[in-house]
Formats: structure tokens, sequence, C-alpha cells
């Protein structure tokens, strides 16, 4: 295969799967030059194994595992702040005034509840947030079915505090 | 605000955040641009110490190749050796750091491969530099007791008695660094390790 083929075949797959690069960045970085940084890291990252993937797991589960370790182990972001951090306006889709309002307030209460957790339950949750199977869930990860099952239970309460906790402030 | 909502609302900021398609050129740009990435950085650094003692070696051993009347060449050679004992080091560091990333592997068994690889890397780092320290300051010795060279401390001395002496100094001395180079090493990887550690426990607890 030529150098032009396997560039335009890198460049398909990263327009393919965008989506997923963005909302690991958005998920671990709050600032927007952080987010940039770490969605270029992951870029490179995925360019860097592209000659090593072999077909053998889904093109999807790759890129969540390239995007999940870049994040997770590799890249080194400024400190973790716990305040939250405000999505700008075009990140909102088009609605009424109000219920734009009543949207990004419910944003930011995710945010701030998903801030507090750790960085292997933001994998998680996010997994679960895209509706990930437990097996897939399995082979980006690497944790057993039934050590994710009671993860994400434990998660999912936590958030419930976490979110009442906001509720009240 | 129920869990269940937190998927609609997650769905919901994705669809508009993801029209935005970013150009060919860019991206590929994004390729060649420096990393961020620990390890990377990690590499660089070595490269840079390598090349800042290849040239610390090379004038050093300039010098007395051609300096005292050319009486203390065997110096010359002994920084050379000691320099190919320090490539053979860091190509060691070199490639522990190469087989420290599989970026593509699930998450838990990429950080058992970065935890196993940088303890392995710390050893290395903690041992090598730390033998360095006695086999310089023997090299040392033998060279200025053969070499008669005047300013050396244990002239009145016997071989035997001196180089006992000499022994003690450098195993206080050796004591000493190593704690130093472990205290240096602890801070420069000892939280990482620790955060690689509590994240492989949080992947691995049942309960």
């Amino acid at each position: 295969m030529t150098t032009d083929n396997i560039q335009q075949q890198f460049l398909n797959t990263i327009r393919q799967h965008n989506g997923i690069l963005h909302k690991v960045c958005r998920l671990y970085c709050h600032s927007a030059e952080d987010r940039q940084d770490m969605f270029q890291e992951i870029v490179a990252q995925v360019w860097k194994s592209f000659p090593g993937f072999r077909q053998e797991a889904k093109i999807s589960t790759w890129i969540y595992r390239i995007a999940l370790n870049t994040a997770i182990s590799y890249f080194r972001k400024n400190q973790r702040k716990i305040h939250t951090v405000i999505l700008d306006t075009h990140e909102m889709p088009v609605i009424s005034e109000a219920e734009e309002e009543k949207q990004k307030e419910r944003l930011q209460l995710m945010q701030q509840a998903i801030d507090r957790l750790s960085d292997v339950e933001m994998a998680l949750i996010m997994l679960y947030l895209e509706d990930k199977s437990y097996e897939d869930m399995e082979e980006i990860l690497g944790m057993s079915q039934g050590n994710l099952r009671v993860k994400i239970n434990r998660i999912k309460e936590k958030l419930r505090k976490n979110i009442a906790l906001y509720e009240n402030e | 605000m129920e869990l269940e909502l937190f998927k609609t609302i997650w769905e919901e900021a994705d669809k508009k955040v993801f029209d935005t398609t970013v150009s060919g050129d860019a991206i590929l740009r994004m390729t060649k641009r420096p990393t961020l990435n620990i390890v990377e950085r990690m590499r660089r650094n070595l490269r840079i110490e390598v090349i800042i003692i290849l040239v610390c070696v090379t004038l050093i051993a300039l010098l007395y190749f051609s300096a005292f009347n050319r009486q203390l060449q065997e110096i010359s050679w002994m920084y050379i050796l000691l320099a190919t004992a320090f490539l053979y080091y860091y190509y060691r560091k070199n490639n522990l750091l190469k087989k420290m990333q599989c970026p593509a592997c699930n998450v838990k068994s990429n950080l058992e491969l970065q935890l196993h690889t940088l303890e392995k890397y710390i050893h290395l780092y903690l041992i090598g530099g730390i033998i360095l320290v006695p086999a310089v300051l023997f090299s040392f010795y033998l060279l200025a007791y053969y070499k008669h060279i005047i300013l050396f401390p244990f002239s009145n001395l016997s071989f035997i008695a001196g180089l006992l002496t000499y022994t003690a100094i450098v195993a206080i001395i050796t004591t000493v660094l190593f704690f130093l180079h472990r205290w240096y090493i602890y801070k420069l990887y000892g939280r990482h390790i620790q955060r690689l550690k509590s994240m492989l426990n949080e992947m691995s607890e049942e309960h």
C-alpha cells in the first residue's frame, strides 16, 4: 500500500471517529487549550499506531483505547481544577432560550458531577454514556465484566450523590 | 436529575460539536508536531543527557591526550571506557522507555506494562547510577597510585593500608550518594508510580 493510501485511510479514520476524540478531550480537559493539545496528541498516537492496526478489534474500540490511554497515562495536562468549566455556547444545540438555559445548567451539573470522579471512573462513565456493551468495555479497558458491573453501579451512586450535592447548593 | 437523563444530555451536547470537520492538512500537521507524551519527553531528555556526556568526555579525553607532555593519556582511556559503560547504560534505559508504551492495548494492560517497565527503569537508574561511583573512584585510585601523582593523599601508606582507607571512604561516599540518588529518582518518578498503582488497584478490586 502506498504512503498516500495509508494517509488517506488514516484521515478517513480520524474524520469518521472525530467524535470519540473530542468526547475524551472534553471529559478529561477543562481548558480549550488543554483540549486542543490532547486532541493533537491523540491524533499523533493514532498515526503512530496506525500501521499496527490488524482489524482484529473494531476500529472504534481501537480508537477508544488509544484515546483513553493517551488521556489517562501519557498526557500531562495542567492541574485539574474541581470548579466547573462552562462549555462554550457553540457546543450547545440550538433550542429555545429558556430550554437552552436549562440545558446549559444540566450540562454544567453533569460536568461538575463527573469532575469529581477519578480518571478510571471517568473512562467507565464515558463508555456507559456512549451506550457501550460490557463486552466492548472489557475490550477497551481490560476489566472483567463482573468488575465493570460493580464499578458502574458504584459510580452511578457516586454521581447521584454528587448531583444531589450540587442541586442543593 | 436522573442518570438516564445524563445520556440524553451527553448525546445532545455532542450533536453540534462534532459537525465541524478538520482539514486533512491540519490533521497531518498534528502528526508531525513535537509530542507532549510523557515517555517521549523522557526519551528526549535521555538523548540530551547522552549528548552532554559525550561532549564532556570527548573534551576531557582530548585534553589528557594532548596536555601534560602526554604522560596522563591513561586518564583519557579511562574516560573513554567510562563513556562506553555510560552508553550501554543509556542504551538499556532507552530500550526500556521504548517498551513502556502500548497505546493500542487495553487500558489496564497498558498501565501494567507502564508500571512494570518503569519499575525496571528505576531499578536500572538506581543501580547503574550508583555502581559508576565506586568504579570511577577506584579507577582514579589505581591510576593515581601507579602514576605516582604528587597530590595522591595516601602516598605515605602501604598499598594495602591505602587501599583499605580509600575503600572505607568510597563506601561512605557511595552510601550517601545512594540515598541521595534514590531520593532524587523517587522525586522524579515516585508520584507517577503511585498514580499508576492506584489506578491499577482501582481497576482490579472486585468489591
